[in-house]
């Protein structure tokens, strides 16, 4: 395979991975945030950092982070970014498949015209610099 | 009231997302494993500061919005790092790229309607 379409197909896996950690980490956020309170900043924050499900998700924001600064290495920041929209796909998925969730035919059509961008980004020629993670 | 403070602090998050993002691109060109040089790396450190801070951010910007009218603004975060990476990295943005992130945010759009 030609070395700058391995690098790329490298750099949309790494990019799928961190986007599946993220919409996982959504998934905790989301499911900690009942329990944070808005009273005052102070509460807030003690809501948030005394919060299993919370911490959980920014550890794995935390590994995510990791994740992206690779790809921001390999890659440019115009074709990393919006690489970044997979996180709805998955979060969709994710409701879908593990919690049941039927969505509408609206959030079908949104995931769709994501895919769509990702897979015009994802097969663009040449009009991005690429390297090698480290 | 509460929906337009929301909508200002959501555009204040997204552009603080595209700031960050920006940072953490230029950090990124000098990461190295080394725990010293990770913390010496201020666009880096920054980079991530700015990110974590804008994503809390966005928890009280759509905590009892209308998020029919807030969440499409969250879509202005491509557009920042768009306009960023054009000009302060100087990237090439073709025409195929710009298609792709209009189809990314019409979806992200439609997700949040």
């Amino acid at each position: 395979m030609n070395k700058s379409i391995s690098q790329r197909m490298k750099l949309i896996s790494l990019v799928l991975i961190l986007t599946l950690f993220n919409a996982v980490a959504q998934i905790f956020f989301k499911k900690g945030s009942n329990y944070i309170v808005f009273s005052s900043p102070l509460s807030f924050f003690m809501s948030v950092f005394f919060n299993f499900d919370v911490f959980i998700a920014l550890l794995i924001y935390g590994i995510s982070s990791l994740f992206l600064i690779f790809s921001l290495r390999m890659g440019d920041l115009s074709f990393v970014y919006p690489l970044l929209g997979a996180t709805y796909v998955w979060v969709d998925l994710i409701a879908f498949f593990y919690f049941g969730e039927f969505f509408g035919i609206k959030i079908f059509f949104g995931n769709v015209l994501i895919i769509i961008g990702i897979v015009l980004l994802g097969s663009g020629s040449h009009d991005h610099k690429m390297r090698d993670a480290l | 009231m509460i929906s337009l403070f929301s909508l200002a602090l959501v555009n204040f998050a997204t552009f603080l997302g595209g700031i960050g993002s920006l940072l953490l691109k230029i950090g990124s060109d000098k990461f190295v494993f080394d725990l010293k040089k990770i913390l010496l790396n201020k666009p880096l450190v920054f980079g991530l500061l700015i990110y974590v801070l804008s994503t809390f951010l966005f928890v009280p910007a759509l905590h009892n919005a209308n998020l029919s009218v807030v969440y499409p603004f969250v879509s202005m975060s491509y557009f920042w790092a768009m306009f960023f990476s054009f000009v302060f990295l100087k990237e090439r943005i073709s025409l195929r790229k710009i298609v792709a992130v209009l189809f990314i945010v019409g979806g992200v759009i439609i997700i949040g309607l």
